[in-house]
Protein backbone atom coordinates (compact mmCIF):
# COMPACT_ATOMS: atom_id res chain seq x y z
CA UNK A 1 0.00 0.00 0.00
CA UNK A 2 1.62 3.31 -1.06
CA UNK A 3 2.45 5.83 1.89
CA UNK A 4 0.84 8.98 1.68
CA UNK A 5 1.28 11.74 4.13
CA UNK A 6 -0.92 15.05 3.97
CA UNK A 7 0.46 18.37 2.85
CA UNK A 8 -0.51 19.59 6.10
CA UNK A 9 1.32 17.28 8.52
CA UNK A 10 4.25 17.20 6.76
CA UNK A 11 6.72 18.96 8.49
CA UNK A 12 5.12 18.51 11.68
CA UNK A 13 5.82 14.42 10.65
CA UNK A 14 9.63 15.61 10.27
CA UNK A 15 9.86 17.13 13.74
CA UNK A 16 8.05 14.57 15.83
CA UNK A 17 9.78 11.89 14.35
CA UNK A 18 13.36 13.80 14.86
CA UNK A 19 12.17 14.43 18.65
CA UNK A 20 11.89 10.59 18.93
CA UNK A 21 15.40 10.08 17.45
CA UNK A 22 16.89 12.23 20.27
CA UNK A 23 15.30 10.23 23.03
CA UNK A 24 18.36 7.90 21.74
CA UNK A 25 21.12 10.16 22.42
CA UNK A 26 22.06 13.33 23.83
CA UNK A 27 24.80 14.30 21.12
CA UNK A 28 23.12 15.71 17.77
CA UNK A 29 19.99 14.52 16.03
CA UNK A 30 20.11 15.33 12.37
CA UNK A 31 17.18 15.60 10.47
CA UNK A 32 16.88 17.60 6.99
CA UNK A 33 13.93 18.08 4.66
CA UNK A 34 14.49 19.90 1.37
CA UNK A 35 10.61 21.12 1.06
CA UNK A 36 11.27 20.51 -2.44
CA UNK A 37 8.62 19.88 -5.14
CA UNK A 38 7.41 17.78 -6.91
CA UNK A 39 10.31 15.51 -5.25
CA UNK A 40 10.75 16.14 -1.51
CA UNK A 41 13.72 14.49 0.38
CA UNK A 42 13.77 13.61 3.80
CA UNK A 43 16.54 11.77 5.82
CA UNK A 44 17.40 11.55 9.18
CA UNK A 45 20.75 10.19 11.34
CA UNK A 46 21.96 9.17 14.64
CA UNK A 47 25.40 7.94 15.53
CA UNK A 48 25.55 6.56 18.90
CA UNK A 49 28.80 5.52 19.96
CA UNK A 50 29.34 3.22 23.44
CA UNK A 51 32.18 4.09 25.51
CA UNK A 52 32.50 0.74 26.59
CA UNK A 53 32.82 -1.06 23.51
CA UNK A 54 33.76 1.65 21.41
CA UNK A 55 31.01 0.17 19.16
CA UNK A 56 28.62 2.82 17.18
CA UNK A 57 25.73 2.35 16.13
CA UNK A 58 24.06 4.35 13.37
CA UNK A 59 20.52 4.61 12.38
CA UNK A 60 20.22 5.89 8.89
CA UNK A 61 16.92 6.52 7.29
CA UNK A 62 15.99 8.47 3.96
CA UNK A 63 12.77 8.95 1.73
CA UNK A 64 11.53 10.42 -0.92
CA UNK A 65 8.33 10.95 -1.66
CA UNK A 66 6.13 13.16 -5.07
CA UNK A 67 3.45 15.52 -4.60
CA UNK A 68 0.03 14.97 -4.81
CA UNK A 69 -3.18 16.32 -4.92
CA UNK A 70 -3.26 17.20 -1.17
CA UNK A 71 -0.17 15.86 -0.21
CA UNK A 72 3.01 13.80 -0.81
CA UNK A 73 3.17 10.10 -1.51
CA UNK A 74 5.75 8.09 -0.81
CA UNK A 75 8.45 6.62 -4.02
CA UNK A 76 11.44 5.78 -2.56
CA UNK A 77 12.73 4.52 0.69
CA UNK A 78 16.16 3.44 2.41
CA UNK A 79 16.09 2.54 6.14
CA UNK A 80 19.46 1.31 7.61
CA UNK A 81 20.74 0.12 11.27
CA UNK A 82 24.51 -0.53 10.84
CA UNK A 83 26.94 -1.55 13.62
CA UNK A 84 30.64 -0.29 13.78
CA UNK A 85 33.42 -2.89 14.91
CA UNK A 86 34.97 -2.43 17.89
CA UNK A 87 37.35 1.25 18.36
CA UNK A 88 36.23 1.44 14.35
CA UNK A 89 34.34 3.07 11.89
CA UNK A 90 34.22 -0.43 10.25
CA UNK A 91 31.01 -1.94 9.32
CA UNK A 92 30.37 -5.23 11.15
CA UNK A 93 26.63 -5.56 10.80
CA UNK A 94 24.21 -4.06 8.79
CA UNK A 95 20.24 -4.63 8.99
CA UNK A 96 18.91 -2.58 5.99
CA UNK A 97 14.67 -2.34 4.49
CA UNK A 98 14.84 -0.57 0.78
CA UNK A 99 12.15 0.58 -1.43
CA UNK A 100 13.36 1.91 -4.30
CA UNK A 101 14.15 1.57 -8.27
CA UNK A 102 15.59 -0.54 -10.28
CA UNK A 103 15.62 -3.05 -7.66
CA UNK A 104 12.08 -2.23 -5.80
CA UNK A 105 11.06 -3.90 -2.37
CA UNK A 106 13.73 -5.54 -0.66
CA UNK A 107 16.28 -5.91 2.39
CA UNK A 108 19.86 -5.73 3.11
CA UNK A 109 21.70 -8.50 5.74
CA UNK A 110 25.38 -8.03 6.72
CA UNK A 111 27.43 -9.38 9.19
CA UNK A 112 30.54 -10.60 9.98
CA UNK A 113 30.21 -14.30 8.74
CA UNK A 114 27.77 -13.58 6.02
CA UNK A 115 28.23 -10.75 2.88
CA UNK A 116 25.34 -8.18 1.77
CA UNK A 117 22.68 -9.61 -1.02
CA UNK A 118 19.22 -8.85 -1.89
CA UNK A 119 16.75 -10.70 0.35
CA UNK A 120 13.26 -10.55 -0.33
CA UNK A 121 10.84 -7.87 1.97
CA UNK A 122 7.87 -6.61 2.35
CA UNK A 123 7.25 -2.75 2.22
CA UNK A 124 8.30 -0.82 5.04
CA UNK A 125 7.12 2.04 6.93
CA UNK A 126 9.87 4.59 8.77
CA UNK A 127 8.17 4.27 12.44
CA UNK A 128 7.53 0.67 12.45
CA UNK A 129 10.97 0.03 11.23
CA UNK A 130 12.82 2.48 13.85
CA UNK A 131 11.02 0.48 16.45
CA UNK A 132 11.91 -2.70 15.49
CA UNK A 133 15.81 -1.01 15.26
CA UNK A 134 15.43 0.13 18.19
CA UNK A 135 14.66 -3.08 19.92
CA UNK A 136 17.27 -4.97 17.50
CA UNK A 137 19.88 -2.19 19.27
CA UNK A 138 18.81 -2.36 22.82
CA UNK A 139 18.36 -5.98 23.03
CA UNK A 140 21.82 -6.34 22.52
CA UNK A 141 21.97 -9.22 20.38
CA UNK A 142 23.95 -9.30 17.30
CA UNK A 143 21.94 -8.57 13.86
CA UNK A 144 20.96 -11.82 13.06
CA UNK A 145 19.85 -13.10 8.45
CA UNK A 146 19.08 -16.12 9.47
CA UNK A 147 15.90 -17.22 7.78
CA UNK A 148 16.35 -14.31 4.82
CA UNK A 149 15.15 -15.58 1.65
CA UNK A 150 17.47 -14.39 -1.28
CA UNK A 151 16.10 -12.57 -3.82
CA UNK A 152 18.72 -14.36 -6.26
CA UNK A 153 21.32 -17.01 -6.44
CA UNK A 154 24.88 -15.59 -6.37
CA UNK B 1 19.15 35.93 52.67
CA UNK B 2 20.69 34.24 49.66
CA UNK B 3 18.38 32.83 47.02
CA UNK B 4 18.86 29.11 46.08
CA UNK B 5 18.73 29.00 42.45
CA UNK B 6 19.19 25.26 40.86
CA UNK B 7 21.48 24.82 38.11
CA UNK B 8 20.20 22.89 35.08
CA UNK B 9 22.50 20.09 34.27
CA UNK B 10 24.06 21.02 30.88
CA UNK B 11 25.42 17.52 30.38
CA UNK B 12 25.18 14.03 32.12
CA UNK B 13 28.61 14.01 32.84
CA UNK B 14 27.94 17.16 35.38
CA UNK B 15 25.04 14.77 37.38
CA UNK B 16 28.45 12.70 37.32
CA UNK B 17 26.42 9.32 35.16
CA UNK B 18 28.48 6.74 33.11
CA UNK B 19 27.81 7.18 29.24
CA UNK B 20 26.06 4.12 28.11
CA UNK B 21 23.52 3.24 25.30
CA UNK B 22 20.75 2.52 27.56
CA UNK B 23 19.85 2.96 31.82
CA UNK B 24 17.70 -0.11 33.28
CA UNK B 25 14.41 1.51 35.34
CA UNK B 26 16.67 0.75 38.80
CA UNK B 27 19.51 3.10 37.50
CA UNK B 28 17.35 5.60 36.16
CA UNK B 29 15.66 6.27 39.91
CA UNK B 30 19.24 6.02 42.04
CA UNK B 31 20.16 8.87 39.01
CA UNK B 32 17.15 10.94 39.42
CA UNK B 33 16.57 10.63 43.07
CA UNK B 34 13.28 8.88 42.33
CA UNK B 35 11.69 5.63 42.99
CA UNK B 36 11.65 2.62 40.91
CA UNK B 37 8.03 2.86 40.83
CA UNK B 38 8.02 6.63 39.93
CA UNK B 39 9.84 5.56 36.52
CA UNK B 40 7.98 2.84 35.96
CA UNK B 41 4.52 5.11 35.97
CA UNK B 42 6.08 7.99 33.81
CA UNK B 43 7.42 4.96 31.44
CA UNK B 44 3.42 3.89 31.62
CA UNK B 45 2.29 7.90 30.72
CA UNK B 46 0.54 8.55 27.53
CA UNK B 47 3.68 9.68 25.08
CA UNK B 48 1.87 13.08 24.51
CA UNK B 49 2.16 13.47 28.66
CA UNK B 50 4.57 16.00 29.54
CA UNK B 51 6.02 13.67 32.14
CA UNK B 52 6.24 10.33 30.01
CA UNK B 53 9.76 8.66 30.37
CA UNK B 54 10.48 7.11 26.98
CA UNK B 55 11.77 3.55 27.22
CA UNK B 56 12.17 0.57 24.99
CA UNK B 57 10.77 -2.71 26.73
CA UNK B 58 12.86 -5.60 26.45
CA UNK B 59 9.73 -7.83 27.87
CA UNK B 60 6.31 -7.13 29.86
CA UNK B 61 8.52 -6.15 33.12
CA UNK B 62 11.65 -5.55 31.36
CA UNK B 63 12.71 -1.80 29.95
CA UNK B 64 15.67 -0.07 28.87
CA UNK B 65 15.70 3.89 29.29
CA UNK B 66 17.77 5.33 26.09
CA UNK B 67 20.26 8.11 27.24
CA UNK B 68 18.71 10.63 25.62
CA UNK B 69 15.40 10.29 27.11
CA UNK B 70 17.61 10.17 30.51
CA UNK B 71 19.05 13.38 29.31
CA UNK B 72 16.04 15.03 28.79
CA UNK B 73 14.24 13.54 32.80
CA UNK B 74 17.24 15.32 33.84
CA UNK B 75 16.45 18.99 32.16
CA UNK B 76 18.74 18.46 29.38
CA UNK B 77 17.40 19.89 26.22
CA UNK B 78 17.86 17.29 22.77
CA UNK B 79 19.80 18.61 20.27
CA UNK B 80 17.78 18.49 17.29
CA UNK B 81 18.99 19.83 13.90
CA UNK B 82 16.29 20.20 11.39
CA UNK B 83 17.88 21.23 7.76
CA UNK B 84 17.30 21.42 4.25
CA UNK B 85 20.14 19.24 2.57
CA UNK B 86 18.76 15.37 3.29
CA UNK B 87 21.11 12.42 2.22
CA UNK B 88 19.62 10.48 -1.13
CA UNK B 89 17.81 7.59 -1.51
CA UNK B 90 19.71 7.50 -4.29
CA UNK B 91 22.58 7.27 -2.92
CA UNK B 92 22.29 4.41 -1.01
CA UNK B 93 20.74 2.49 -4.12
CA UNK B 94 24.05 3.27 -5.75
CA UNK B 95 25.56 1.87 -3.25
CA UNK B 96 24.07 -1.55 -4.39
CA UNK B 97 25.21 -4.31 -5.99
CA UNK B 98 22.04 -5.62 -7.89
CA UNK B 99 21.58 -9.21 -8.03
CA UNK B 100 22.26 -11.66 -11.06
CA UNK B 101 18.40 -12.06 -11.29
CA UNK B 102 17.26 -8.46 -11.80
CA UNK B 103 19.94 -7.35 -13.53
CA UNK B 104 18.76 -10.19 -16.01
CA UNK B 105 15.54 -9.07 -16.10
CA UNK B 106 16.32 -5.89 -16.68
CA UNK B 107 18.13 -6.57 -19.60
CA UNK B 108 15.09 -8.11 -21.45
Amino acid sequence: MPHYIPASGFAQQVEEFAKQLSYLTDDEVRADDDRASPVRSTSYLVAIPDARTGVTTTFDYREEFTKITGGWLRQAYAFELRVSRPKSATLDARRAHHGHRPSGIHQHCETRSRSDSHYADVERLLQATHELFVQQFASGSPIDCSGLVPLATP
Amino acid sequence: MPTQVQVRPKTLEDLGVERKPFYTTAEVADIMAMSDQNVLDRIHLPSDHPQHLYAVALGPRTYRIPIGALAQLAGIPPRTTVGTHPRRVSDAARDERAPASLKKARTR
